[in-house]
């Protein structure tokens, strides 16, 4: 059997993701990606049973690794004042450092394929952010909303920073997020959602 | 399993390598793959297999421990379908 390489392996999901972001699903196929990532097509199916299982598998890794990172020195048991902090900081790291990735993930988001993976990411991270929520609302530092309302309160307006950071404002186009910003929103975020 | 393992000290086992062969054919619909199908059971050592219908290629892949290319190609050809082997 021929051996298995890491190197040659980042480089196809490297590629994987550029091409699907750059150029959409539809036109996504094996032969285009080997030929940009400088392997046969034969060593494609080594490592993905199909096309299928390659976007699967990548997108797999990539919600893995953005869960990960938003778990860092984050317990549910915080308080949420605390807690909401950490989310802010590390989801905005890892959209700022990893702009590629997240432009894969929301791809995904929208095509069929999403379905058979949300399950896969729902489990760990929605238990977590379920348990936090659901202290919070118990410790009377958080009111009892619906997701949704929940959601667009207290996450909407940082990723609404973070695509003028990347995109620039209507007033700025040269709008940078700082920790400043982000704290002042956040604040005005807590103040609104207290019981 | 080695059926000779009896010879050999018991804490040893063996482990049959296995290939992954890939060919490019022309297996686009469901009857395509499951007319292929029913005589790839027939060949010894197959593991497992599955045709990438999505992809341009409709690559069949094959994992065997008897990695026999012209057999396979000789079979789906049978069956009246192109394949040929990708290179590596």
């Amino acid at each position: 059997m021929r051996l298995r390489d890491e190197n040659k392996k980042l480089a196809i999901r490297q590629k994987a993701i550029e091409m699907i972001v750059q150029s959409g699903l539809d036109g996504f196929s094996m032969q285009k990606l080997a030929k940009a990532a400088g392997v046969s097509p034969a060593t494609l199916y080594i490592y993905y049973k199909d096309r299928e299982d390659l976007i699967l598998q990548l997108c797999r890794e990539v919600s893995d690794e953005m869960i990960e990172s938003s778990m860092k020195n984050f317990s549910p048991d915080m308080p949420f004042a605390e807690g909401l902090k950490i989310q802010w900081r590390n989801r905005a790291h890892f959209f700022l450092e990893h702009p590629l990735e997240v432009n894969f993930i929301e791809q995904i988001r929208y095509s069929p394929l999403y379905e058979k993976i949300a399950d896969h990411i729902k489990t760990r991270f929605s238990s977590v952010m379920g348990k936090f929520v659901h202290n919070a609302v118990e410790k009377g530092e958080l009111m009892p909303l619906s997701f949704e309302v929940y959601w667009s309160m207290c996450y909407a307006p940082l990723y609404q920073l973070i695509k003028f950071h990347s995109q620039g404002s209507y007033h700025d186009k040269a709008f940078t997020l700082t920790q400043e910003i982000m704290d002042q929103t956040l604040a005005l975020v807590l103040k609104a959602v207290k019981p | 399993m080695n059926v000779h393992s009896n010879h050999m000290k018991s804490n040893l086992t063996v482990q049959q390598e296995i290939t992954i062969l890939v060919f490019r054919t022309n297996l686009r619909f469901s009857k395509d793959v499951r007319a292929v199908g029913a005589r790839l059971q027939q060949l010894p050592g197959i593991i497992r297999w599955n045709v990438d219908r999505q992809d341009v290629d409709n690559v069949l892949r094959i994992e065997t421990t008897c990695p026999d290319v012209e057999a396979i190609i000789a079979l789906v050809q049978q069956a009246g379908y192109c394949c040929e082997e990708l290179p590596d």
